[in-house]
């Protein structure tokens, strides 16, 4: 695991990179949610995808920026991925807001202060994409679905 | 918050919604960034009071860091440098994160630094003029093959080169160098066409960095750092908050 963060953090860094601001949060984020996991019996148990996702969505933040700013008519199959990417932070949001009422009633302040500050940015971020995605005529309906559950999951984190 | 020269300090909230105008009413945005920006990383400004430059060393700080030092005593040089100034598990804060994402959105041209730590990169940020070089490019100065940063850390006293065994530069502007040509020029052009200018953590001592914001033709000029300097009277808009805390706050 340490190998392969070590390779997404030379991609974040590298002169071309394809990687945003949302993916440094998310690997910021990455590094918080293991120190909890040590400080925590069952963290896995209770969080069983939580990591995995955060390092998924390392990789779909970029993607879904770039599908935002896609001007012409989506094809079948790239609705499908920002639907899927969508879907993956609704899942993430959830696990989020469970983990920080965890932290909150373990006492654990500090972790609070850390979670709720890369969670507040990657919710503006988000939020940013979501709004050029609004301005398009073409939206299907299982995209404003999953819209909704990830704008669901942000008022249920606020 | 004190306005051309003004008496007055303001709340963090004032400060923030000043800021936020100024962002909100451009699209040509500088940001020109010195150590104060990094410090809620975890990385020591060598210059302020509870920095590396009062902390004990064989040698004051500013000779270490210099250009002879390391030809004449490289030994001492590296173990200084990969003590002090390679915190290579540094993250990004709000400052590098929100810059990174204000890039994003196309208001903000390029991030101006003095600071060799890579966290703007690290951050997200594209458009980076890195004025005193980086510790992340590391290079043989016999054979130029290039090195990491990890490797210079992890080597044991001088680092070699594995293909010649030559000793390894790191990429960054040592005190009596001088700076790069082409990065002088390209951040000058940026500032000369900005229409906000946003100076954060930095006491504009040194020069000629110092001197860059003299070329600014732009509406506004924000400097931001935590105590007042005797900078402020060059800025039209001064904000004396954290920059992390202060851009915390801020939205696109």
């Amino acid at each position: 695991m340490k190998e392969k963060l070590q390779e997404k953090l030379e991609l974040l860094s590298a002169a071309d990179s394809p990687y945003f601001c949302g993916s440094s949060c998310l690997l910021s984020l990455y590094d918080v949610l293991c120190e909890i996991e040590l400080n925590t019996v069952d963290f896995e148990k209770a969080f069983p995808h939580l990591k995995e996702n955060v390092l998924k969505l390392f990789d779909e933040d970029p993607r879904l920026f770039e599908l935002s700013k896609k001007k012409e008519a989506f094809f079948e199959e790239e609705w499908k991925e920002a639907i899927n990417i969508l879907y993956d932070y609704a899942s993430w949001l959830e696990d989020m807001n469970q983990l920080i009422a965890l932290v909150r009633d373990a006492g654990l302040k500090q972790h609070v202060e850390k979670l709720r500050m890369d969670v507040d940015f990657l919710v503006a971020i988000l939020k940013e994409t979501l709004v050029i995605f609004e301005n398009r005529e073409d939206l299907p309906p299982e995209f404003a679905r999953a819209e909704n559950e990830v704008l669901t999951n942000i008022r249920k984190g606020a | 918050m004190l306005l051309g020269g003004g008496k007055y300090m303001s709340s963090l909230e004032e400060d923030v919604k000043r800021l936020q105008a100024l962002i909100d009413d451009s699209n040509n945005i500088v940001f020109f960034g010195g150590a104060g920006v990094s410090t809620e990383s975890g990385i020591p400004d060598f210059r302020s009071v509870d920095g590396l430059y009062h902390q004990k060393y064989d040698y004051p700080p500013e000779q270490i860091i210099s250009h002879s030092f390391f030809y004449y005593n490289c030994k001492e040089f590296y173990r200084f440098y990969k003590d002090k100034m390679l915190a290579l598990d540094a993250k990004p804060n709000a400052a590098h994160l929100y810059l990174a994402q204000l890039e994003k959105s196309g208001k903000l041209k390029a991030v101006i630094t003095q600071n060799i730590d890579g966290l703007h990169q690290l951050a997200g940020s594209k458009k980076v003029i890195e004025l005193h070089g980086s510790v992340h490019r590391n290079y043989c100065m016999d054979c130029h093959e290039e090195y990491s940063a990890q490797y210079v850390k992890d080597s044991d006293g001088i680092p070699r080169c594995t293909l010649c065994n030559g000793v390894i530069k790191p990429d960054v502007v040592l005190y009596e160098e001088g700076l790069n040509e082409y990065d002088i020029q390209h951040a000058l052009t940026l500032i000369q066409n900005a229409d906000l200018l946003i100076v954060a953590g930095t006491s504009l001592v040194v020069y000629p960095a110092a001197g860059f914001i003299d070329y600014f033709r732009g509406r506004n000029m924000v400097l931001i750092n935590k105590d007042p300097s005797s900078a402020d009277s060059r800025a039209n808009v001064v904000i004396h908050q954290k920059v992390g805390e202060l851009f915390s706050r801020l939205h696109v």
